[in-house]
């Protein structure tokens, strides 16, 4: 499924990958995070090779979903202190942990709410502190504004950015929201169909701290147009190949 | 997906549930001690509500009675045959102190014998699900086991353990530990694969994933295999005191009827199975307790605010 991908992504900075739907970005997550093996490559954790059998990197390296698959019988603050509980913290001290972030989580007032009695975006906030409160110094995303509606999207990304702005972690977000990419991240790599191959490395020379106005600036404008043109091709070459190859 | 306000201070909760605190609806509530007229009408408003909600089946059952009650008087069906509704009902007043008797007896095997279902149909139930090997092994034969007709056994279980209370209770715990520990092994394998996923990349060992997402998240069917074995048994006490038995409901039919006794016998089957319905009852309200976010979530959805 992955062919050759080398992904960097150096301390405190912020890395986006995109690429057609059905490349392999999920499993290149799930690799990095250790829930999967790779057939072949490696991944280094601080220019380590150690932690290389399947399962050990579990834990080390915080990975959100697109759904926020938050427990439906915890209350969100009993589910955000999931990953603490599990380390063996006692759940007090994880509780009082985790009541100080809930007003930089935007979910101050609702930590004895049920899941289910929360909005899309807030859900998504409470999954995130859920990864965040491990601590880890590499947090995975996986399209995590994707299931959201555009305004919360923006309004998530504005606060993504902050938050990150104010964490300094290494964050390897995928997306296939152009925008999205550019607007956070310090590198993007746009990989080919599959099997997937880096197609593209742009720097993304935007100045920080970014809001959202940025998007209209001619120097995003501009990537973006370099970013939708690479994409297009590999779009069109994949529906061409597609239609060339002979009916099962 | 329902609009989102990021972060704004005091956002209401537009998702608030049936039983979220009352102060959200109307502003802070005036505790106001209840007067004679308030109590009445809540009383009111809680039949009114009840009315509506068993109203059509109670009318069912009304007719059905009337129907029965005037036919066995019309047509003059002896009593023996076919006893009217209040000649039932006036049996079971007279002989209150002999079915309370027997009652007692037969409440006792149920109690006894679903518990030692539950405590059986769970551990079989988490064995099943953690283990593989278990599964293999254990699940052909509980699936295969429920094909013997429980009531060819019960015979020989006198045989083997005698008549006291024991075959009673053997035969009540054969017959409910099924939809028990089926009913959970279901619910146990029913986690989303990602919430697993989820749960390793925090560093969740197997047992923690097993005891903090799969035993929760299966409780809501656990409980509906609860309701159906503690249904089913009062069956099972029922076939045991029939086959051999000096006391219990059971016995009491069995012993009524080839007196002619009709009446009596329907009495007990009325007894039954008010003690079947307090039974499923009670593990509904045990339910509710023990899963309060299933229930308004559930109630959330049917009314459609999500």
């Amino acid at each position: 499924m992955l062919e050759d991908v080398n992904l960097v992504a150096g301390a405190g900075e912020f890395v986006s990958v995109i690429g057609p739907s059905g490349c392999g970005k999920s499993t290149l997550l799930n690799i990095i995070a250790g829930l999967e093996d790779a057939d072949a490559g490696s991944v280094m954790l601080d220019g380590d090779l150690h932690g290389q059998r399947l399962g050990q990197r579990l834990g080390q390296i915080g990975y959100m979903q697109q759904k926020d698959l938050l427990l439906p019988w915890r209350s969100v603050l009993d589910n955000t202190i999931m990953g603490l509980e599990l380390n063996g913290s006692s759940r007090k001290d994880a509780r009082s942990r985790a009541l100080e972030l809930m007003e930089t989580f935007g979910l101050k007032g609702f930590e004895r709410q049920y899941p289910f009695a929360l909005s899309g975006g807030m859900r998504q906030r409470a999954a995130f502190m859920r990864t965040m409160l491990l601590d880890q110094e590499v947090i995975l995303l996986d399209e995590p504004f994707g299931a959201l509606d555009a305004l919360t999207r923006v309004q998530m990304q504005e606060w993504l950015m902050e938050l990150w702005g104010s964490m300094k972690k290494t964050i390897v977000l995928i997306t296939h929201d152009v925008d999205e990419a550019l607007l956070l991240s310090d590198r993007v790599y746009v990989l080919t169909a599959r099997p997937a191959r880096v197609k593209l490395v742009l720097d993304v020379g935007l100045g920080r701290p970014r809001n959202y106005q940025a998007v209209t600036t001619p120097e995003f404008v501009e990537l973006k147009a370099q970013l939708l043109a690479t994409l297009y091709e590999e779009n069109s070459r994949q529906t061409m190949g597609r239609a060339g190859e002979p009916a099962r | 997906m329902r609009e989102e306000t990021a972060n704004v201070p005091g956002e209401h909760p537009s998702t608030l549930t049936p039983d979220s605190p009352v102060e959200y609806r109307d502003g802070p509530v005036k505790a106001e001690p209840p007067t004679v007229f308030s109590v009445i009408t809540s009383a009111m408003l809680a039949a009114l509500t009840a009315l509506k909600r068993w109203g059509a089946s109670l009318l069912i059952l009304v007719v059905l009675l009337a129907v029965w009650e005037i036919w066995t008087q019309l047509a003059e069906v002896p009593r023996w045959q076919l006893p009217s509704p209040s000649v039932i009902a006036s049996e079971l007043f007279n002989s209150r102190a002999l079915l309370w008797e027997h009652t007692l007896v037969t409440l006792v095997e149920v109690v006894l014998g679903f518990a030692a279902a539950l405590a059986v149909g769970l551990l079989l139930a988490g064995g099943i699900a953690y283990s593989r090997i278990l599964e293999r092994a254990v699940y052909p034969i509980i699936i295969a086991s429920q094909t013997i007709p429980i009531i060819a056994i019960a015979p020989l279980l006198l045989i083997w353990v005698g008549y006291g209370v024991t075959p009673k209770i053997i035969v009540v715990a054969l017959i409910s530990f099924f939809p028990i520990s089926v009913n959970t092994v279901d619910g146990l394998r029913s986690v989303d694969p990602d919430m697993i996923s989820m749960m390793r990349t925090l560093g969740a060992t197997r047992w923690q994933i097993f005891t903090k997402v799969q035993i929760p998240a299966s409780l809501p069917q656990m409980f509906s295999g609860i309701k159906i074995g503690i249904a089913i048994s009062v069956i099972g006490a029922v076939i045991g005191e029939w086959v051999g038995a000096s006391s219990g409901l059971g016995y009491l039919m069995t012993y009524s009827q080839p007196l002619f006794l009709t009446a009596r016998v329907f009495a007990s089957i009325v007894v039954l199975s008010a003690m079947g319905i307090g039974l499923f009852v009670a593990a509904s309200i045990v339910e509710r307790l023990m899963l309060p976010w299933y229930h308004t979530e559930k109630r959330a959805r049917s009314i459609g605010r999500i």
